[in-house]
């Protein structure tokens, strides 16, 4: 409001000087000396134009940053409530662009365009009351009848506009993503001698896709024409007429008619901005509709109102066994269970089809099955980044709906296929999952993960740096870090999902050898497709099309005729013939 | 000299020195050199420009000549004035038209070329050029500097100019027409808003844009990582430490931001201000000449009211200069791109290769890769890596031979991805040499090698346009039932007949429409189109499941037939079908 204020008393400011002038022509012409009312009325003039034409843009200007820095802020939160679902290859690349040229763009809008503009808009009637109380109130009476003029003008601009933006918006993001299609493709390209060609399509898609756009302004912009010509007529054509008619009647004196051309030019303010209805306007409105977009999605998983963390789990109450295999097998309680679980993502055919089963604290169970038979599914259910349509899951027996997500995210460490690295250092990237551990700790995770070694061999130790920009980790390297990460988290259970699929044999045996340290007094689910990491454990739930189709301890189902004894078949350097190819 | 003087390779520059070679006149040269195509519809549109301003200016000077009259003789007639200012408006309004209409037409036509001659010049240096870029950095440079440069074509040249042109003409009319001293009084003024006051603070304000610049990158960082990393994030409860940090750096921005919008807001009070001043100035200077008899009053209030309507042009310069240097920095930044030289060319005289089979040998290769760029303009990228460049291939011995099968195993980073990089010349060998079918391929032509030789990689790029224009990449002219077969072939062929549109399905963006598996077999049925005798299997598995993997095994088994074929892989499971399987590790001269 504000800066808005402070745009008018510009404008004040600037129609007192020019009126001031006014007196002064007079006397220039009459010979007398400059009177001193006006000079006094052209200091007082500059120097509160001066003040406000300062911090009226200091203030909105300035108010870009928070704007900015806030919008941001509920993009953040809101990724983190949609989760994982969320994070797919062609979403990333348009969220980024989103939260930042998208936020830029709406902030900027917001902050110096919304409200300005009807400060700007409004400017005429400020003019208008100087000249009305000064000069003559019929010449402004008759100027203030174009003044319905401007809004009319500025809407019906919008108007015509809205519907060719968007083809104009569109137009202009296909010719964008053709470009950047071909030039992330070019090594493909390039591979199959095709550059050339495929630079010689992008030009021709280019040419087209500009005589499209030209067409389309052509006719558009004609609103330009009439916008400025209006203007022009409207304000000074008529400001002129009606000096030189009220002059001429004797109702003002030359210098005041000579001060009504001189407001008009204020009375112009509003025509700058409204050519920017078509760059700042069209571009900041629909980065809020971006944002909205983004904002409006529903999170998979949300926690329900009123939802609290629980002060007792069945991971309290029975404290972990020293020893899991001394443990008796029964009466153990119920660490985690999916319990005739059912789950379709949105439009597609269900994933998971009445899938019950339990672990028990401290157990170790492996979940197989071919891709696409709902493994994943089932590990993103167990950390609440899906929800069931039917049955439920429970963590630490507690229905996972029931307590708040971030509770169930805290009883699961994991290890998955990859590790992500933030940019940063190792130490840094370590503190992720314990922001207040000491070196020590973190010294005594690699140990634990077979990593310490590695790290001491680095020249930077701990402070090494890793991520995109920094000295990468090997894959093996990586995966490692990631168990010191599980290690420093201290969750009671612990879910390798494929944690060695991406590592090469020679870095396996190190990894493996972490995982079961880590997985040590720990409840543990594996789910693999290869089976050279599913050993060791008490239970194998194999799981095809969605339904749990052999469930048992691994030296029986081995023995039999199994998708699993396929498996191990399979992973084993044996040769291959197609029958065994299927599951 | 142009900036391929100055080659990424020449390792760590300091700022300024990468900065030098172009100065702002080199620049502003080779842009116009650049432009020439839209010098025509840029000359119209300034010319559009320069009228519509002037008219603006007659218009006001023709409303003070108007209203002198009547006061001079209030018999005088009204109606011609009036008719004559709605005539100039009109026709303002159709020249004001016509130069947005060629702007906008210079503004598409100077993008189209930018995006065509940035591809174009990108397209030698591929794939080496493209794959040692950071991720998100060539297509920042795509987008965010070919744009700025735009600007510079539709936005920013005609405004300058004509912010010079209209007020000179003015001024000339004015001191011969009207009253030479006024013009004097006029010009101080018209130098203060045109250069001082858009020059005032603007070491600070460049300052102030870089902190912001660079802070925003570091959010664009954060934003990314937190996104791609959100599992790791949710799984550690870190959420509100990753908004923190945001904040925090979001923070650093808005600081920036303040220090601009303290000096754009002085510089535009400074500018109103000074119009102020000059009108008030020329108002009381010629007061007293009216008063001394050396000008008569009707001249005298015309030169008033146009010192007011001048500044209208000269005002633009304030918003255009600081788009100036942005242009000039993202043309810098554009051209440290383009102006690299390919990592590797066709020679003057290519050996043709042979026909028939071919074998493939590597002799005493020895290769380290380049370091990456350095970029004074990239915060990120600024601090030179201090560690030393580790060789890669340190004297690596391999024969393929012809017709057979053979597979390279080795653990990540021992380089097995490096000899499909020096043998389809993204890179040449620094020492030793690569034969294909025993000629050096640096003797060989870049299309005849790249005809030779089909690679099936980790993953596949798709275009995202039909699966029947994915696949044609291979083999333009294929006929559709070529098509067909090669999928077939792939294992492929029931799964595309089972789309919707089948062939013509647009595979969408990064072909997201198509799992792992059928990338792959997409991948799988490209190398057959393209028929090379050597067929080179990078990794093409390791994304897959076992059972999509034995599917694809007998795909890859079809691919192979008749063919040299170099599999390489990280576990011996993924080459049950070699002939020999080889250990990266073992081929190494000691």
């Amino acid at each position: 409001m504000l800066p808005a204020v402070l745009t008018w008393v510009v404008a004040a400011g600037t129609t007192a000087v020019y009126l001031a002038l006014g007196a002064v022509l007079d006397a220039a012409r009459t010979g007398d000396g400059v009177p001193a009312g006006a000079l006094v009325a052209v200091v007082v003039g500059v120097v509160v134009l001066a003040v406000a034409a300062f911090a009226g843009p200091r203030l909105s200007l300035g108010a870009v940053g928070p704007r900015e820095a806030e919008r941001r802020d509920v993009l953040l939160e809101q990724v983190f409530r949609l989760g994982v679902a969320y994070r797919t290859q062609e979403r990333s690349g348009r969220f980024v662009s989103t939260a930042t040229d998208g936020v830029e763009r709406a902030a900027s809008y917001e902050a110096t365009f919304k409200y300005p503009i009807v400060a700007s808009l409004t400017v005429p009637v400020i003019a208008l009351v100087g000249l009305g109380a000064v000069v003559d109130w019929v010449v402004a009476g008759w100027l203030a009848l174009a003044l319905p003029v401007i809004p009319l003008l500025v809407n019906g601009f919008q108007k015509l506009f809205r519907g060719v933006s968007v083809q104009y918006r569109m137009t202009a993001r296909r010719f964008a993503a053709q470009f950047l299609d071909a030039i992330q493709g070019l090594p493909t390209s390039t591979a199959f001698g095709r550059a050339g060609a495929k630079g010689a399509e992008l030009a021709r898609g280019a040419e087209q896709l500009r005589a499209m756009v030209m067409r389309l302004l052509a006719r558009n912009q004609l609103v330009l024409l009439v916008i400025d010509s209006s203007f022009s007529l409207a304000m000074v054509t008529a400001a002129a007429g009606l000096a030189m008619a009220r002059l001429r009647d004797g109702a003002i004196t030359p210098g005041q008619a000579v001060a009504v051309v001189l407001v008009s030019t204020v009375l112009l303010e509003p025509l700058d901005r409204v050519g920017q209805f078509f760059y700042v306007g069209v571009g900041g409105r629909a980065a809020i509709r971006e944002i909205d977009t983004v904002l409006a999605q529903p999170a998979t998983a949300g926690d329900a109102a009123g939802v609290r963390a629980p002060a007792t789990s069945t991971f309290h109450v029975n404290p972990r066994p020293a020893d899991a295999a001394e443990a008796a097998p029964d009466g153990r309680p119920e660490a985690l269970a999916l319990d005739r679980v059912s789950f379709a993502y949105p439009g597609g055919r269900p994933v998971l089809d009445d899938v019950s089963f339990a672990v028990a604290v401290g157990r170790r169970v492996a979940l197989i099955g071919p891709s696409g038979s709902g493994k994943s599914t089932v590990a993103a259910l167990l950390q609440a980044h899906l929800r069931p349509a039917t049955g439920a899951v429970r963590v630490g027996g507690h229905d996972a709906t029931a307590v708040p997500v971030d509770w169930v995210r805290a009883q699961t460490a994991v290890v998955a296929q990859t590790t992500y690295l933030f940019t940063g250092t190792l130490a840094d990237n370590l503190r992720l999952a314990a922001p207040d551990a000491d070196d020590d700790r973190l010294w005594e995770a690699l140990a634990q993960a077979n990593l310490a070694d590695d790290v001491r061999a680095f020249p930077d130790r701990l402070a090494t740096r890793v991520g995109e920009r920094g000295l990468s980790l090997s894959g093996g390297q990586a995966q490692r870090l990631a168990v010191a990460r599980a290690l420093l988290k201290d969750a009671p259970v612990l879910l390798l999902d494929e944690p060695t699929s991406q590592v090469d044999a020679a870095s396996e045996a190190a990894l493996v050898d972490a995982l079961d340290r880590a997985g040590r007094g720990r409840t543990v689910v594996l789910v693999a497709h290869r089976l050279s990491t599913v050993r060791d454990v008490d239970e194998v739930l194999v799981l095809a099309e969605g339904r749990i189709v052999e469930q048992g301890p691994p030296d029986r189902l081995g023995s039999i005729d199994s998708y699993y004894a396929r498996a191990l078949d399979l992973s084993g350097a044996g040769p291959l013939t197609e029958q065994e190819a299927r599951p | 000299m142009t900036a391929a003087a100055t080659r990424p390779t020449a390792g760590p520059a300091p700022r300024a020195a990468a900065d030098a070679p172009l100065s702002r006149a080199a620049v502003s040269r080779r842009l116009v050199r650049f432009g020439r195509p839209v010098l025509l519809p840029l000359a119209v549109s300034l010319v559009c420009r320069v009228v519509g301003q002037l008219l603006g200016v007659a218009l006001l000077g023709v409303s003070a000549w108007g209203v002198a009259r009547v006061a001079s003789d209030p018999s005088a007639a009204i109606a011609p004035v009036v008719w004559t200012l709605v005539a100039l408006s009109l026709v303002k309004g159709v020249v004001r038209y016509l130069e947005q209409l060629t702007g906008h037409g210079v503004a598409f036509k100077a993008l189209a070329m930018l995006r065509v001659d940035f591809y174009d010049r990108l397209a030698p240096q591929s794939p080496a050029g493209v794959l040692s870029r950071r991720t998100g950095d060539l297509v920042n440079r795509a987008t965010k500097d070919v744009d700025k440069v735009e600007v510079f074509f539709a936005h920013t040249l005609v405004p300058a100019v004509s912010a010079v042109v209209v007020p000179a003409v003015v001024l000339v009319v004015l001191a011969v027409g009207y009253d030479p001293v006024l013009a004097l009084v006029l010009l101080p003024f018209l130098l203060l808003v045109g250069a001082v006051v858009p020059a005032w603070g603007r070491a600070p304000s460049a300052d102030a844009a870089t902190r912001v610049r660079a802070a925003r990158g570091r959010l664009a960082q954060l934003v990314t990582e937190s996104l791609q990393g959100v599992r790791e994030v949710l799984a550690f409860g870190a959420a509100g430490r990753r908004r923190a940090e945001a904040r925090a750096v979001a923070d650093e921005v808005g600081a920036g931001l303040a220090g601009l919008a303290t000096w754009t807001a002085r510089r535009r009070a400074a500018n109103a201000v000074v119009v102020v001043a000059a009108v008030v100035t020329v108002a009381l200077v010629g007061a007293a000449r009216v008063g001394a008899g050396a000008l008569d009053w009707p001249t005298y209030v015309v030169a008033v009211v146009v010192a007011l309507a001048v500044f209208t042009p000269v005002l633009a310069v304030e918003d255009v200069a600081p788009e100036l240097e942005q242009a000039f920095a993202a043309a810098r930044r554009l051209w440290r791109v383009t102006d690299a030289a390919p990592a590797t060319t066709s020679p003057a005289d290519p050996v043709r290769l042979p026909d028939g089979p071919l074998d493939i040998r590597f002799e005493g290769v020895r290769f380290t890769y380049p370091a990456p760029e350095t970029d004074p303009d990239d915060p990120a990228a600024r601090t030179p890596s201090s560690v030393e460049r580790r060789p890669v291939l340190t004297g690596l011995d391999l024969h393929v031979p012809a017709g057979g099968t053979t597979a390279v195993v080795g653990s990540s980073g021992s380089g097995k991805s490096t000899l499909v990089n020096l043998l389809t010349r993204a890179w040449d060998p620094d020492a030793g040499r690569v034969l294909l079918g025993g000629v050096d391929v640096r003797d060989v032509s870049l299309e005849d090698l790249r005809r030779h030789v089909a690679v099936v990689g980790q993953s596949t790029y798709l275009f995202n346009d039909t699966l029947a224009a994915n696949l044609r990449l291979a083999a333009p002219d294929a006929t559709d039932a070529e098509l067909e077969q090669a999928c077939r072939r792939a294992a492929l062929h029931d799964a595309v007949v089972a789309m919707p549109d089948g062939y013509q399905t647009r595979v969408g963006e990064l072909g997201e429409r198509l799992s792992g598996g059928q990338r792959q077999r997409v991948a799988i049925a490209r190398a057959l189109l393209l028929d090379a005798p050597v067929l080179v299997l990078d990794e093409a598995t390791s994304q897959l499941d076992v059972a999509t993997e034995a599917e694809i095994q007998d795909a890859l088994a079809e691919a192979a037939r008749g063919r040299t074929v170099l599999v390489i892989a990280h576990r011996p499971g993924a080459v049950r079908t070699a002939d020999r399987v080889l250990r990266i590790d073992d081929l190494t001269r000691a």
